[in-house]
């Protein structure tokens, strides 16, 4: 058993949080809409870890899932509204790595890695992938390719993205298809102002007749194998932006009582909050890690959902205390201590809510018991 | 050009490690979990069964091969305590006390001549250690000991009660921390390893516990207890050094039965959950109870996982002392948590002795106490994380 991180995870988790640093003083203009999301992926993209699911001939990194663990982490103690963006992204590529032709990979690997382009899932953001694919999306095959209509109501990432990865029942079989955000018949509501994960560029889609060509369908593989392998990376990348907020929520109150009077982190209530969140995001974080080092499919879908699960309560009870700690300096929009707290909350709502994740890992304990776990 | 294919980092047990795991995990399903709620109802002290234990080499798990011992890892050895607990935590708390608290101090600061006299018996399997650092009035604040320990000539005389002790009334030998000079803040207490059978020293009382009740658990007096100086552990004056450090390495210990305990409460509420029906149907159906049990198996993975990080920090020579105040915190309140869920779930028959959850509840509650309080854990965490600020 070795525990640690090897040396080139250090090293590369080492990189990304110099990289990953340069983005955080924006977080609170993109929180409050001064600034989008989108920069600050961009600003990513040259650092080149987004390409963690793009192969290295197509210039990429090639990572796997505790790469994609510890850049959510770095990512989430910066900005989690950031996090979720980049997540979605990296699966996405994800998928066109596992389900994409040669040519297919050729067209979008480079615009997805350099960031110009950003590709979002189109999925409920409170529902797993399996559980309602495609959230209703339904495909005719007619001459001249597939015809989509239907829509989904909280997709993140869509206002910002150039591209949408749509799972897309036609009768029975799951298809996966690529449409431009900008093609006919796409309609995308505007971001609304929410709790948290403000400027992640969630917004409502409808697909009216839109016209997608076979070449922009994603079919070289197993499609549902690789949504079930999709699901269990948003878990952990998700995790890991939870982890992110809870090591955020520590540093920023041992900062700060670091400046504060020092009585005040000889106060045992305080103490205990600092406690309770190093342990708390400690614990979060080994079984992120544990999650991704998995390598059966199964044994990876029961830890990732348990490391989603108990992230999130760890992110809102740590970033909960870290308001505690500041007092009512915390407390003021713009401080960056109320936002950890909000996108916690968020987290726990956002792509396989808190219930979702309780599901898996019940399906997995229960297999007699649960229906259609997902 | 960054990324590595994932799978450096690996959480694999060795064959070693997996080989004794198993062997004490098929023991504890044969002999011990299916005694264990007589044993608890009885508080009956298992002797015949520690004698199968001693001989399989449970006394002396953490003690070098050079002394006969297994020489065993600390993840072997937690790995060891979850499977007693999971059977039987008053069990695994008398082996536990053993070797964190008796042979791995001798190990570490022992002379060989107290090795040979003191470890070897355990190593054979022959006598159960204690460790005699409480008092009626010194638990926490470890450094407000009044046991006295006196010079004369070569002699040390020994006066004081102490309190708590795990295996007093079954043990061959115990360590006493008691305080040689009254004088010094920095070098007040010195450690002695004593023969329990030794003149002046008797047991004064057996405590009535909540849980554990198989275990001993006893006051010990020490009335002009006369010994040689030859039975001072490690240097004059640095007991509280000793004890401290032997309690950071039986941290992650208690963690691990913790982490035992919770583990059987949630197997047998799956179970349950699969047998009791209600409004027509399996209890195990309702989302409500399935998403309790989630939570529950994501607690106790997450806390055994932080006892196998913080086993492998000693293992492995680095700082181990907040990873295992967090696997202890963690750990500990999770079994208190988990064991509730689990009575809840059993309703009224999870409050009877007919199931063995109503135990493991009872048994769940001293994790958070003993060997270092959850509040004096979060002292420490809060302490390293804060270390130089203030
Ligand atoms: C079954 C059992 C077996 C045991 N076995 C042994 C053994 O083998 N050897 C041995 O030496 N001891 C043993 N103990 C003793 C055990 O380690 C002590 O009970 C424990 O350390 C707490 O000490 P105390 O009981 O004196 O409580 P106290 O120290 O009086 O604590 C009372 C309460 O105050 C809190 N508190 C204390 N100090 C602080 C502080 N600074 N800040 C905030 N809160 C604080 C505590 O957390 C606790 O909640 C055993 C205890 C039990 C119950």
């Amino acid at each position: 058993m070795d525990p640690r991180l090897s040396e080139t995870e250090q090293a590369f988790r080492d990189i990304v949080r110099a990289e990953v640093s340069s983005i955080g003083m924006t977080a609170d203009d993109i929180d409050q809409g001064v600034t989008t999301a989108a920069n600050a992926i961009a600003c990513l993209a040259t650092a080149e870890f987004l390409g963690i699911y793009t192969p290295e001939a197509h210039g990429g990194c090639g990572g796997g899932p505790v790469e994609l663990a510890l850049v959510s982490e770095e990512i989430g103690a910066t900005s989690a509204t950031v996090g979720v963006v980049a997540v979605g992204h990296m699966v996405s590529s994800f998928l066109l790595d596992a389900l994409g032709s040669p040519d297919q990979k050729q067209n979008w690997f480079p615009v997805a890695v350099d960031g110009t382009t950003l590709f979002a899932l189109v999925l409920d953001c409170g529902d797993s992938l399996l559980e309602s694919p495609g959230c209703g999306v339904s495909g005719k095959k007619e001459a001249g390719g597939l015809y989509l209509d239907g829509k989904a109501r909280a997709v993140t990432g869509l206002t910002l993205s150039g591209c949408l990865i749509v799972p897309v029942k036609v009768g029975d079989a799951l298809l996966l298809a690529i449409v431009e955000a900008d093609r006919d018949g796409v309609t995308i509501g505007v971001e609304e102002s929410q709790l948290g994960l403000n400027g992640a560029g969630q917004a409502s889609v409808e697909f009216s007749g839109v016209q997608v060509p076979s070449g922009s369908i994603l079919s070289g593989g197993n499609v549902v194998e690789a949504l079930r392998m999709a699901d269990d990376l948003f878990r952990i990348g998700h995790a890991g932006l939870c982890v992110g907020i809870g090591r955020a929520a520590l540093e920023t109150s041992i900062a700060y009582l670091s400046r504060a009077d020092g009585a005040l982190c000889r106060e045992q209530s305080v103490q205990w909050m600092l406690a309770d969140m190093a342990t708390e995001t400690e614990a979060s974080r080994l079984l992120t890690w544990y999650a991704a080092s998995r390598t059966g499919p199964d044994e990876m879908r029961e830890a990732a959902a348990m490391a989603r699960l108990l992230a999130a309560d760890g992110a809102v009870r740590a970033s909960r205390s870290a308001v505690q700690i500041f007092g009512i300096s915390g407390n003021k929009r713009g401080s960056g201590i109320e936002r950890l707290y909000r996108d916690a909350k968020a987290m726990e709502l956002h792509h396989g809510a808190v219930e979702v994740q309780q599901l898996a890992v019940a399906g997995e304990l229960l297999p007699d018991l649960v229906k259609d776990p997902p | 050009m960054l990324g590595s294919k994932s799978g450096e980092m690996n959480w694999n047990l060795t064959d070693d490690q997996k080989m004794v795991r198993d062997m004490v995990r098929e023991f504890v399903v044969a002999e011990v979990a299916p005694n264990a709620a007589d044993w608890d109802r009885d508080k009956y002290f298992p002797g015949e069964v520690f004698e199968e234990l001693g001989k399989l080499g449970l006394f002396g798990m953490v003690v070098d091969e050079e002394y006969g011992g297994a020489g065993l890892d600390r993840i072997g050895y937690c790995l060891v305590l979850e499977e007693l607990a999971r059977g039987d935590a008053s069990t695994c708390v008398a082996i536990s006390v053993t070797n964190s608290l008796f042979c791995a101090p001798l190990q570490r600061y022992g002379t060989s001549e107290q090795k040979e006299r003191f470890l070897r018996p355990c190593v054979n399997g022959e006598w159960l250690g204690a460790f005699c650092l409480s008092e009626p009035g010194a638990g926490s604040d470890a450094a407000a000991l009044s046991t006295i320990a006196r010079r004369e000539g070569d002699d040390f005389l020994l006066n004081g009660s102490k309190a708590w002790v795990t295996n007093g009334a079954v043990c061959g030998a115990m360590l006493v921390f008691a305080v040689t000079d009254p004088e010094s803040s920095r070098n007040r207490v010195t450690a002695f390893v004593i023969p329990a059978d030794h003149p002046g020293v008797s047991i004064a009382r057996e405590e009535d516990k909540l849980g554990i009740r198989s275990s001993r658990t006893n006051q010990v007096a020490l009335d002009d207890c006369r010994i040689p100086s030859e039975w001072v552990l490690g240097e004059e004056g640095k007991g509280l050094a000793i004890a401290l450090n032997s309690l950071d390495g039986g941290r992650a210990g208690i963690a691990a039965q913790a982490v035992g305990i919770g583990h059987a409460a949630l197997v047998f509420t799956l179970d349950y959950v699969r047998e009791r029906e209600a409004f027509g149907g399996p209890i195990g159906r309702f989302g409500g109870l399935q998403g309790k049990l989630a939570t529950m198996a994501a607690h106790i993975r997450a806390a055994r996982l932080l006892y196998l990080r913080a086993a492998w920090l000693r293992d492995n020579g680095e700082p181990d002392t907040m990873a295992a105040s967090c696997a202890k915190l963690f750990a500990s309140e999770m079994a208190n948590w988990v064991s509730y869920q689990a009575v809840q779930m059993h309703g009224g028959y999870g409050y009877v002795t007919d199931y063995p959850v109503e135990r493991l509840y009872r048994d769940a509650r001293v994790t958070t106490i003993y060997e270092g309080t959850s509040e004096i854990q979060r002292l420490v965490i809060a302490r390293q994380v804060t270390a130089g600020l203030g």
